[in-house]
């Protein structure tokens, strides 16, 4: 039995992030959302198996999408975990950040790509990333 | 270069001047990120619906086309607004005007933000507080308050108390959020500056400074309580009659 990829996608803005989980969910993918890195932080570890990628606004409230990050990369259960960036926020794309995005994009971002990004990341690991 | 003899000031001013443009390259960074918020909201839902989405998601889809185009013209009426202020354009209409009804309105126009929000609203008022006032200009001095009570109450329940006096009238905003620390408190009502990193917290900071602007306009004063992780209290007070 093949099981969808769960895509978790964290961003304060309540809209942006219903949108990329109705899209996500209407292709295939298993999308949840979570509000901030906390707030996604204890989904992950809620669901019990690591997200299959996360898709990560940069500016949130109570933990930004760095800590988040970093706090993912220093757990070995979820420091595989690949992480792209979607953030509004241009004037930090390009400077120094301590962990490794698969990729980093600045909003909007046009669906053609977002659905390019996410098959992109996943389609080689479908097949293994279990539904939490 | 020889500098004048007296009340000479340049290392303060030089340093007033590099703050004002960290401040303003911190608005356009923050302005920025927010209306790309709402732009892909509206890129995905419009791109989503030429692309034939089954229609229980196409309605929420209009949904949040309909939010995020509500939330785009208040940006722009927001900077506009600082333009007018800034260009001392900003006109009074005054009239004789219900603060109840006002409240009643703003409240009704932020119910979507405040459900979503987890706050509950009680207001408290007697039937009327009819004052001279320009009811457009009072509705957003509401709203803002509202928006901001909402932003930074954590959840957490909402008091409104509207007084009615002998020669003014008084609007109490309670919230019980993250609150705004004294140093901040000082710098809370100028343009382009908020308590709280705009790393954390939506919006483009200039909602508490058109209050201000809005209140003194109209004769009235605006005062802040506040400790941090303890909310905060706004109590806005206007004269009853037309300011001379």
């Amino acid at each position: 039995m093949s099981v969808k990829p769960w895509v978790l996608v964290v961003d304060d803005d309540e809209d942006t992030r219903e949108m990329i989980v109705l899209l996500l969910g209407l292709e295939g993918y298993h999308a949840t959302g979570a509000c901030d890195g906390l707030d996604a932080l204890e989904r992950i570890h809620a669901g019990g198996t690591p997200p299959s990628l996360v898709l990560l606004d940069m500016r949130m409230p109570r933990m930004n999408g760095t800590d988040f990050a970093c706090a993912l990369r220093r757990d070995p259960e979820l420091a595989a975990v690949p992480i792209v960036v979607l953030s509004g926020d241009g004037a930090a794309h390009g400077g120094p950040v301590p962990f490794q995005p698969v990729e980093w994009v600045i909003k909007p971002v046009d669906l053609s790509h977002l659905r390019q990004i996410v098959a992109g990341v996943l389609r080689p690991a479908e097949a293994e990333s279990p539904v939490p | 270069m020889a500098r004048p003899s007296c009340g000479w000031s340049g290392p303060s001013l030089y340093r007033e001047a590099r703050e004002a443009l960290a401040a303003r390259d911190e608005f356009l960074s923050v302005a920025a990120h927010e209306i790309r918020g709402p732009v892909t909201s509206l890129h995905l839902a419009v791109q989503g619906m030429l692309d034939g989405v089954p229609p229980p998601v196409a309605e929420k889809m209009m949904r949040v086309i309909e939010r995020e185009d509500r939330r785009l013209a208040r940006f722009v009426e927001e900077l506009l607004d600082v333009a007018r202020i800034r260009g001392r354009q900003l006109h009074f209409v005054f009239g004789p005007v219900d603060l109840v009804e006002v409240v009643h309105e703003a409240v009704s126009r932020v119910a979507p933000e405040l459900t979503r929000s987890g706050s509950s609203l009680s207001v408290s008022a007697p039937g009327q507080v009819v004052g001279t006032w320009d009811r457009t200009r009072l509705e957003q001095v509401v709203a803002n308050l509202l928006s901001n009570a909402i932003k930074f109450g954590l959840g957490k329940p909402i008091e409104l108390r509207l007084e009615q006096h002998a020669k003014l009238a008084r609007l109490v905003m309670r919230d019980h959020g993250i609150g705004i620390s004294p140093d901040a408190q000082a710098r809370i009502f100028s343009p382009f500056e908020r308590a709280v990193s705009g790393r954390h917290y939506g919006g483009l900071g200039l909602g508490l400074y058109i209050v201000k602007t809005i209140v003194d306009g109209m004769a009235g004063t605006v005062r802040l309580d506040s400790q941090p992780g303890s909310g905060s209290t706004f109590t806005v007070e206007l004269p009853i009659a037309r300011p001379s």
